[in-house]
């Protein structure tokens, strides 16, 4: 039984944490070709299952929104967009 | 909670990259989401210089870390209805009648006026409600000028979420740790259900714990997908979790199953506990639990056993009338079976060595102890205020380098209820100046009818906020707030992990919305203290944080989304734990000098009233919102329209109500109403209700029942009566309180919509 981080099986656990994130800084800088090859790396090591019991369209199929159409939508012109609640006298 | 950098250092290979292609006309930006606690790293695209779409981190490690929330920002900020301009109350208060001034017209009132309540009550006389998960850009400004002016009564919604957690978690060994989730062998959540769209990052990292082998304990009483998915799911009685706890450490110790040499060298007071523990043979924990005797064993063997383990932070143990002891049983738990400090388990990360964290820009020096004596709740409520944390300066300071470190906001707080009361006249000296910014205070602490008079008895009311909340509609003034696409932040978790995180501003701010840096910038020359907020800007501030980076926040944010400190565990061995004994206090010394119990302890309820036949689970979270927000965006109410109450078959049938009837559900406070959904998922017996509702569309005013705050929200249910507080903290108990039920015909305003779409059905939320 491993116990309160005693032994080589943690010694080695810890230097395996601070390899890895010595990868994730420099992945996430992504400048250099060592930093690209961590990324490499770091992408594999981080990636989720792909099985996902959750998955959700909204997320899957996003490609955003149109700039007129949330121009539109601040305006109150588009057909999600409520009429102003404004009580009278209130300023947008 | 923050979400945690993610690694798993034992899975390297095969790796691959697929850049995501840059589109014509499209500027992206590596921005951090705001919109919850969790804070991902997102990136955001705009056209035309509004962002147009918020999509997941190129980075490998955040890869993922996206939910609907975030992806319907950019049109939840782009509403109709968002504040552009500082609004000036002109009605009596609560009309809901404002008219527009300048922002300088603004701050030199309130600046008048806060300064004669401070001359006329005293600086304790100025109470401030706020969360940085929200406002972001608050880097301890709001705690700087309330310290050197005089306030202590700072209180904030963390401090029953998270905040209180982590001034507990200090108790025991001196510092509130981040569970390694990559790492570790075994999982534990207490109630605790992260899903697609909340807690993202936490969601992902479970599954990728369980897909490489990691072994997961649930505590739910109902059955939550975590359970379902969970190796073994303890179906405990709502507001039991101490109790189980107590099961585990009687099994964990008449087995031998802790580590026998932490315990020896790094614990005191374990044979008191084992004592405590005595009390709790399995048969009374399965008793209090009513969960199987054989099954509590079980799980506790694999924790004890199976790991590292973790037992990650849990909203659920913050909010029970027995919270302190809960969360000092979790610290505990991680503590005597070798889980702390560990790759795998718990790791005491510290602030990031060269970044200046917030606590030092809050100057909690500044506040004379006369005035930090005064802080409200810290007399019979002490723990997570300066009273109840002062034994702990200076073993922080020894270990950890900070007097004061104010980990997760949570550490000096006032505590809420006792703050309501002086406001309404009934603490121990008033309080007349009430802010709140990024905060619906109304809505976020228990007794909302106690706020409600606390708020209306206040001479000067100021909110900072994106939308005319119901809290905001009693305010004297209510100034425009910007939001996370229109700001630029440097986050270091608020202390609990060392990592830190720039994310960039993407687009200018609508109207003349402002951050709070600005806001509190303002604040401090409008009382005559420009002195206490000497940068001229954010990124000014950032810089300075920044110095011993030896880079600006341009250049970090242009280099990087991420700096993280190389991982180093076990530091107690050189250090010691930033405790008074600098051991890991078992029996706390801490809570003992305060005049507590110093061993954690289980209460049971309270006897039966009459009239509360069933239990009420409250303060839950929904996915399409956070808090008390996000009702206003049409694809959030398309999937939830309505505020529901969960109940098994067999209690909907004991009162006769089916799928979509209106109920509803009272306590000795107040009642809510809500739709009815019929869940198997349920045990019987307990109603589980949403938190934080309101309804946007609704009418404005006190008078017309701020926009169905007076008819939905929680807070309404929750009690803040000594049976129903925690002892050590003064926080409520949600998970678990007598309640009543009673069906209703559906509300005015829900069957004019009905009578406008004949035969559209509720669109009811896929969540549990």
């Amino acid at each position: 039984m491993e116990r309160g981080g005693q032994g080589w099986s943690h010694w080695r656990r810890e230097r395996m944490a601070a390899l890895t994130a010595s990868l994730a800084s420099r992945s996430a800088r992504n400048k250099t070709m060592l930093d690209r090859l961590c990324r490499v790396v770091v992408a594999k090591v981080a990636a989720p299952p792909a099985e996902d019991y959750m998955r959700d369209p909204l997320i899957d199929d996003d490609q955003g929104f149109d700039p007129d159409e949330l121009d539109r939508y601040q305006r109150g012109e588009a057909p999600d967009a409520p009429a102003s609640r404004r009580p009278a006298g209130e300023p947008g | 909670m923050p979400a945690p950098v993610p690694f798993d250092p034992e899975s390297a290979a095969n790796a691959s990259i697929a850049p995501r292609p840059s589109r014509p006309g499209v500027e992206t930006k590596r921005a951090i989401c705001q919109t919850c606690d969790i804070a991902c790293s997102v990136v955001t695209e705009s056209k035309n210089g509004r962002v147009v779409r918020v999509r997941s981190s190129d980075n490998p490690i955040f890869r993922d870390h996206i939910c609907m929330k975030g992806i319907v920002a950019p049109k939840g900020f782009a509403h109709p209805d968002r504040l552009l301009h500082p609004l000036r109350r002109v009605g009596e208060r609560g009309s809901g009648k404002f008219e527009r001034v300048s922002w300088e017209e603004a701050m030199a009132d309130i600046g008048a006026r806060l300064k004669a309540v401070i001359a006329e009550h005293g600086p304790e006389a100025w109470a401030v409600s706020t969360s940085q998960w929200n406002t972001c850009t608050d880097q301890g400004l709001g705690r700087r000028i309330m310290n050197h002016l005089g306030s202590p009564n700072w209180i904030s919604g963390v401090a029953l979420c998270a905040g209180n957690t982590a001034a507990v978690n200090r108790l025991t060994y001196g510092w509130f740790p981040m569970a390694d989730f990559m790492n570790a062998k075994v999982i534990v959540l207490m109630g605790h259900n992260p899903t697609r769209h909340s807690w993202t990052p936490i969601y992902s990292m479970i599954r990728s714990a369980q897909a490489r082998g990691a072994k997961l304990i649930v505590f739910d009483p109902r059955r939550s997908k975590s359970a379902e998915r969970a190796d073994i799911w303890l179906p405990l009685k709502a507001g039991s979790d101490a109790a189980m706890m107590f099961g585990w450490l009687k099994v964990i110790f008449d087995e031998g199953l802790y580590d026998r040499e932490f315990v020896e060298n790094w614990t005191v007071g374990f044979e008191e506990l084992r004592a405590r523990v005595d009390e709790f043979p399995l048969e009374r924990v399965a008793k209090l639990t009513g969960c199987d005797p054989e099954q509590i064993a079980e799980a506790a063997r694999l924790y004890a056993t199976g790991g590292p383990s973790i037992i990650p932070w849990t909203p659920i143990t913050d909010m029970q009338r027995y919270s302190t002891s809960a969360i000092r049983l979790q610290s505990i738990l991680r503590a005597v079976c070798g889980h702390l400090d560990v790759v795998g388990g718990e790791t005491l990360q510290g602030a990031h060595p060269q970044v200046t964290p917030e606590w030092v820009i809050e100057a909690h020096e500044a506040l004379p102890e006369a005035q930090k004596a005064k802080q409200l709740g810290s007399d019979a409520h002490p723990a997570f205020t300066y009273r109840g944390q002062a034994a702990l300066r200076e073993p922080a300071k020894r270990v950890w380098g900070y007097e004061y470190p104010n980990q997760v906001m949570g550490c000096f707080m006032a505590n809420p209820s006792a703050t309501f009361r002086a406001m309404a006249g009934e603490g121990p000296y008033p309080v007349k100046a009430f802010f709140f910014l990024g905060n619906n205070p109304l809505l976020s602490y228990a007794n909302m009818p106690k706020i409600l008079e606390g708020m209306m008895n206040q001479d000067l009311i100021v909110a900072h906020e994106q939308f005319m909340t119901p809290s905001a509609q009693l305010a004297d003034y209510v100034l425009p707030a910007d939001s996370w696409l229109e700001r630029p932040w440097l986050t270091d978790s608020w202390g609990w992990m060392s990592t830190v995180r720039p994310g960039a501003k993407s687009m200018e701010p609508p109207g003349e919305a402002e951050s709070t840096f600005s806001f509190w910038k303002r604040l401090a020359g409008a009382l005559d203290r420009p002195d206490l907020v000497p940068w001229d800007s954010l990124e000014d501030l950032y810089d300075w944080r920044l110095r011993g980076v030896g880079k600006s926040f341009a250049e970090f944010v242009a280099e990087s989304d991420v700096s993280i400190v190389p991982p180093q565990f076990r530091k107690y061995r050189k250090t010691g734990f930033a405790t008074p004994s600098g051991k890991v206090e078992l029996k706390s010394s801490v809570l003992e000098d305060l005049g507590f119990d110093p061993l954690p302890y289980f209460r049971e309820d309270p006897a039966p009233e009459p009239g509360y036949p069933l239990t009420l689970f409250t303060g839950v979270r929904e996915d399409g919102f956070f808090q008390t927000g996000h009702r206003h965006i049409p694809e959030m109410r398309a999937r939830t329209p309505q505020p529901l109450a969960f109940l098994s078959p067999e209690t909907a049938r004991q009162f006769g109500i089916a799928e979509g009837d209106w109920i509803r559900i009272g306590t000795t406070v107040g009642d809510v109403d809500l739709m009815a959904s019929v869940r198997d998922s349920m045990p019987d017996g307990l109603v589980r209700i949403p938190h934080g509702w309101w309804k946007p569309e609704m009418t404005r005013g006190l008078a017309e029942g701020l926009s169905g705050a007076l008819k939905y929200a929680d807070a309404q249910l929750c009690r803040d009566d000594p049976d129903y507080l925690d002892r050590e903290q003064g926080i409520p108990h949600l998970k678990g309180v007598p309640c009543s039920l009673t069906k209703i015909d559906a509300p005015r305003e829900v069957s004019a919509e009905a009578l406008k779409h004949p035969g559209r059905a509720p669109a009811l939320t896929p969540a549990e």
